[in-house]
Order: structure tokens, then sequence, then C-alpha cells
């Protein structure tokens, strides 16, 4: 029957062919049997309800200032290629090549109303062509296919007129793949899925059909497969440094401080990037992290000049079928959850909920939330779902609101993106200024957007701060918080603790004591 | 109603453009770094029926006082947060650091105009830090807070009226009512 709608498509089509397993594999395990522990380009996420991931996507975009670059990385990503090789016209430069289109295109920046400016031209077109070139003729399931990776946040904010840093990592601003195969296994219905696309771009649609069985016979074949082993590390001290001392943060933090008693901003975020010695298989080390950060979603890239590992969310973004859908975890505490500290666990969730400064925050922090998804709304449409509620995760109880909205018509997912992406503080525009400014550092994939985007235009993106590790150096952002009532030492401590749930899996992976 | 929107760096403006909107209101909104020419064109064409300077940062009013001094007396204006703040700045008067920063106040009133059928002393958010000090003659005091720190002004011919609290946040349940009143008191002139 799939075999029937792969010849019933037609060019241009993308039609979703699977195999359906009664049986929830450990995702983890599977991933490391595929990616030879993590060192192949791959990407692996991992959440309560789903896990999913691969390490044969077909193609890599790379974006990096005005430069861009799409490398094809099979078969099927050369002929993606070709099929949208003069899709690129509003770019300054395009060059097609066999194995890859790159280019440059500068973001426009003309001064029209704010209504125009969201569609301006930016580099996230360049995303646009190539997550919905292709007309899905089915949607089985969530995920199946599309567009995944990393996107820096002052990329997105391409628009802006930003005072960028150097960039100590040589980072690119967004780095993703597109997955034509992935797993996926579904927790909740403990079912498994192989899925391989086929994408139509030529009249030869039993030979795409083939190609689309193989890659499936290939995950069914991993599946029996052992799985290999990590390299042995000898042990060494852990050795870890800021580029930001203690007191040169502060600094930065009364700075901060100062423009929001002076009325220019609301709240900041400022940061600062932590170095540590990297001796063990980064997948081991995402491994520990999820071990000790249950209920966490976590996700591991190996892009091939670094690794990306994180944990946790400061937002959510969905968008489908047009519904906007945007959660922000504000305030957090922590939890003591052993017998006999119930009480005290109930004593840390009404602090949370009593603090008049993280009352304060709160608002504020939904206010500007409500402000972004009402600027891509229909009229009328923005509401808050849920507001302030608390929830409990195994380490912390943190305070969750969600606000929802119909996206306009003449808009879409990536628009919503670019509206609600901010890690820099409120308002927005001021505060990405002041803290890039202040900042050692350009934020780039340290500060960044995790998203799925898939060919029927639906979005999933989340607000990380994850862990970068390039030639065997784990850098870890931490972030703090700087607004009317907050304390700048605490806030420090906090940043550090957050911090530490890096630190403390780079320790337990084994290569540094 | 056609509105025409400075923003002032993104402060909320969003959740006062949607209120406008609500109401039926065609909004264009441009940003306070735009060129004064464009501004200007932009006015000629779109023949807007109100300006609304939106809140931000302090120091980054742009254009907004150009825009005050320039359509005073020609257009109705209507300042939020800082935006009340440079239309007193645009008539000479003096903002100054506010000792109190909070984000919940309760406004008294004179209960003309925009703060028609509205209780006195009713609640409202408040996110910003300055507050005015020196009223130019031409206003007059419209809303204080429980300090009595200025919370609205009026201009006693021209129509232009600033409030120093958010109409579309959360905490202010009589917003949607003070738009109402804005935009009825607009359509009477």
């Amino acid at each position: 029957m799939l075999l029937e709608q792969v010849k019933d498509a037609k060019i241009g089509s993308i039609v979703p062919v699977y195999k359906e397993l009664n049986e929830e594999i450990d995702a983890l395990d599977f991933f490391r049997k595929l990616s030879n522990y993590g060192n192949k380009k791959s990407i692996l996420m991992q959440g309560n309800e789903k896990s999913f991931g691969s390490a044969d996507p077909c193609l890599m975009v790379v974006e990096r200032g005005n430069g861009f670059e799409i490398a094809a990385l099979s078969n099927t990503g050369k002929k993606f290629l070709s099929f949208i090789k003069k899709d690129f016209k509003f770019c300054d430069k395009a060059i097609y090549k066999k194995d890859r289109i790159y280019g440059t295109l500068t973001a426009a920046k003309k001064q029209v109303s704010e209504q125009e400016k969201l569609k301006q031209k930016s580099h996230l077109d360049i995303l646009r062509v190539i997550a919905f070139k292709f007309k899905p003729t089915s949607k089985p399931f969530s995920p199946y296919c599309g567009l995944f990776g990393t996107i820096s946040n002052d990329f997105i904010a391409g628009n802006e007129n930003l005072l960028f840093n150097e960039d100590k990592l040589s980072d690119p601003d967004c780095i993703l793949y597109f997955l034509d195969n992935m797993f996926i296994v579904d927790h909740k219905e403990k079912k498994t899925y192989f899925v391989a696309n086929a994408l139509v771009t030529d009249n030869k649609k039993e030979d795409a059909y083939r190609e689309c069985n193989k890659k499936i016979s290939g995950y069914e074949k991993s599946l029996a497969k052992k799985a290999p082993k990590a390299k042995k590390y000898k042990k060494k001290n852990m050795e870890t440094s800021y580029d930001a001392s203690n007191e040169e943060f502060l600094a930065l933090m009364r700075k901060l401080r100062s423009d929001i008693s002076d009325g220019n901003i609301l709240y900041a975020s400022p940061s600062r990037i932590i170095a540590a010695n990297c001796n063990a298989e980064p997948l081991g080390i995402y491994a520990k992290l999820k071990d000790n950060n249950p209920g966490s979603t976590l996700c591991f890239i190996n892009d091939g000049s670094g690794i990306t590992i994180s944990s946790g969310a400061e937002s959510f973004l969905s968008v489908y079928d047009r519904t906007v859908e945007f959660s922000i975890c504000t305030s957090r505490i922590q939890r003591e959850i052993s017998k006999d500290q119930t009480d005290n666990d109930n004593k840390h969730e009404a602090l949370l909920k009593a603090k008049e400064d993280e009352i304060f925050f709160n608002l504020m922090v939904l206010d500007d939330a409500r402000n972004s998804v009402a600027r891509i709304s229909e009229k009328g449409t923005r509401f808050v779902e849920k507001m302030f509620e608390v929830n409990k995760l195994p380490k912390y109880h943190y305070v969750s609101s969600t606000i929802k909205g119909t996206l306009k018509e003449c808009l879409d997912a990536l628009h919503a993106l670019s509206a609600t992406a901010n890690s820099s503080g409120i308002p927005k525009a001021s505060s990405m200024r002041l803290t890039s400014k202040v900042g050692k550092a350009k934020r780039p994939l340290n500060s960044c957007s995790l998203v799925r985007l898939s060919p029927d235009k639906e979005l999933y993106g989340m607000q990380i701060e994850p862990m970068r590790i390039k030639k065997s150096i784990a850098y870890i952002r931490a972030a703090s918080r700087v607004f009317y009532g907050s304390n700048d030492e605490k806030e420090l401590a906090a940043s550090d603790e957050r911090a530490s749930r890096f630190l403390d899996a780079l320790k337990s992976a084994g290569g540094v004591k | 109603m056609r509105v025409l929107v400075i923003d002032n760096l993104d402060l909320f403006t969003y959740n006062l453009v949607d209120e406008l909107e609500k109401k039926e209101c065609e909004v264009l909104v441009y940003r306070n770094d735009t060129d004064m020419k464009i501004i200007d064109n932009v006015v000629k064409a779109f023949k807007p029926k109100l300006i609304v300077i939106s809140s931000g940062a302090a120091d980054e009013h742009g254009i907004s006082i150009d825009v005050v001094r320039a359509y005073q007396g020609q257009i109705p204006l209507f300042g939020v947060g800082s935006g009340m703040h440079f239309i007193i700045e645009a008539f000479e008067g003096k903002v100054n650091k506010s000792a109190s920063y909070g984000n919940l106040a309760k406004i008294s009133h004179d209960g003309k105009t925009i703060f028609k059928k509205l209780e006195n002393n009713f609640e409202a958010g408040v996110y910003n830090t300055l507050s005015a000090t020196d009223i130019p003659y031409s206003f007059e005091v419209s809303a204080r807070n429980e300090n009595d720190v200025v919370m609205g002004i009026r201009h006693k011919e021209a129509f232009v009226e600033g409030i120093q609290f958010d109409p579309s946040s959360l905490l202010t349940v009589s917003g949607s009512l003070i738009i109402d009143n804005l935009l009825k008191e607009i359509g009477k002139k």
C-alpha cells in the first residue's frame, strides 16, 4: 500500500514510509549503535512522551553571519539539492554544486512598519526553502521528518541592529539537519517506528521506495547489533576557568541594575562562560546528565565541528494547525523529596508562591510572553491558558504559564519563532543590545532555540542553554537574572548551581575527578 | 479607527495593539528609530486618528519626542509608561527616578475623559521606574497612585493624554474600559 502511495505521489511530494514495532526500545542504547557512540553526524532528542533520532541525515544546513551552506550528506541529499537549486534567487549569491549549495544573504534592514518587518528577507528564509519544499502526502505521527537542530537567539533576531562581539568558539549561528529517515520511540504507546521518507524529485518513484525500505531494514539490523563500547579515558583532574571572575560578573550585573533603575530595561539575563576539560565520550556525558536530571527534555547533537548537549528548557513553542502555544518556565526552587522531608518540600513550594520579587518576575515575564504571542496572532485570539502553575520535577519546583493564539494568516511557524525567541531580557531589543555591549562573548549556540520544523509547517522549539563540547573542552553558559528586587549574589549562586549539572555530568562520566 | 503606534522597543507594545485591534482599530506600528520623514509620509498616507507613544527604554526615545512636538494639536496623542514621560519631556517638563517600583498600583483619578465610569482606586499594573516631577503648565494631572506619584496627565487644550500604568497588563482589569473611553473621546472630536 505504501508503494502505491509513492507511485501516486506527485513530483515535489514527500511520502512517509515506515515500520511499526509493538515495543518501546531503549532510545539511548539504540542511538549508541546507530551513531557509533555519538561519533557520527547525528541527533538525539529525548522527552517524557517521545524520543527520536537519526545518524543518517540527508542535509546539513549551516549559517554563519551572512554566509550559508547546505551540504548533502547522502544520495537523497544530493537529489534534494538539485531539486531546490533554483530557489535561492532572493540571496545575494547562491552557488550550486552537486554536493552543496553555498552563498550569502544580507538581511533586509529597510525602515518599514513592524508588521512588515517580520516578513522582511532574513536568514530564516533559507530554512523556509528547505523545510517547506516538499509537500507531505500524509502525516502518520509526529515527528516523521524535517529540519532538526539549533539556531542561536542572536541569529533569530537578525533584523535587529545588535553589537556583535567575537565568538570565541568560532561556532556557526545555526546548524540544522534535514532528517529524511529517523527512529521514533513513543513512550506512552510503548511503540517504536522506523521511518524513511520518499522524497519524490523525479519519476523514478519505485527507486525512491526501494531506498526507503533499505534504510528501514538498516534500522532493523541495527537493533540486533551489539552496542559499541566507549573509549577508555585515563583519569585527569577537572580544570575549570571562567571568562569573567565573580567580581567582574557582579560588576556587570550592577551595571545592568543601574539600567533598570534608570528605566532603560526591566530585566536582563547576563551570562558568563565556564570552560572545563572534557575527558569522556560526549554521549557518555549525555547519559550521565540524563540519569542526574530525570524528567527533563534532553538533546544530543554531533554536527561534525562540535557536540551540543542540553537538559531542560526555559520556554517551549509549538505551532500546529495555525495554533501558537508558548509556555514559559519562570521561577524555580529546589525540592526536598525524601520521606521525612515532605513538609520541607511543601515549604519550598510555598516560598516559591509567596516571594514578592518572584511574583513580580513571573508577572513581568508573563506580560512579555503575552506581548510576543499577540504580535503574531490574529486580533483577540491571544489568551493565557495556564497561569503560574507550580510543576514538580524530581529536583526542583518551577512555575510555568502557557499562552495561546491563532497564527496570523500571513505568517508561518518561523515568524512565531522569531517573535518569541528571547533569552536576553525585557524589553528584548534593549536588553539584547545592553547584554551584547557589556557581555564578553557573542551568544552563539550556547544560547539558542532547539527546533524541529516539519514539511507540514509544524514547529516545536525550546529555548535552551546547552553545553557545547569542542576539542575536548566543554563550554557551559551560566546565565543569571537581574531585575528589580533580585539579589545579585544569590542569582550568581543560582546560575552556578544550574551550570553544576553539566559539571557533575562531566565528572560522573568518568574521565575527570 | 486608524491608529499609528510609535514602538519604543517593544515593551508590551503588542498587548496594547491587540487591545486596539479588538476594538476594530486598524493599527500600524513603527519603531522609534524610524526616520521622521518616513513617519511624516506614513501620517500623510495612513491618516491616523490617534498616535500612541508606547512604553519602552527611558534612554531610547528615538523620534517619540519629535512625533509629539510635530503632531500635538493636529492628531490626538496617547502616551503609555515611558510614552507619557516622553510627552512630558516634549513639553519641557521633567521626569526623575521614582523611589517606588512595583507592579500593582492603586490609581485615583479625576473621572474625566479616559477615566469615565472607572471606580476610584482601581488596581493597575505598573512596570516603569521613573516618575514625572515637573508637569508642564499646559497639562493637568489626571491620576495618581497611593504614593502620590503622577499616573496620568492631560493637556488642558489639545487632545494629549498619558498614563504611566500599562492598560494592557494582566493586572489592569480596567484597561479595556480605558481604551474604550479613549476611542470614544476621539470619536467626539
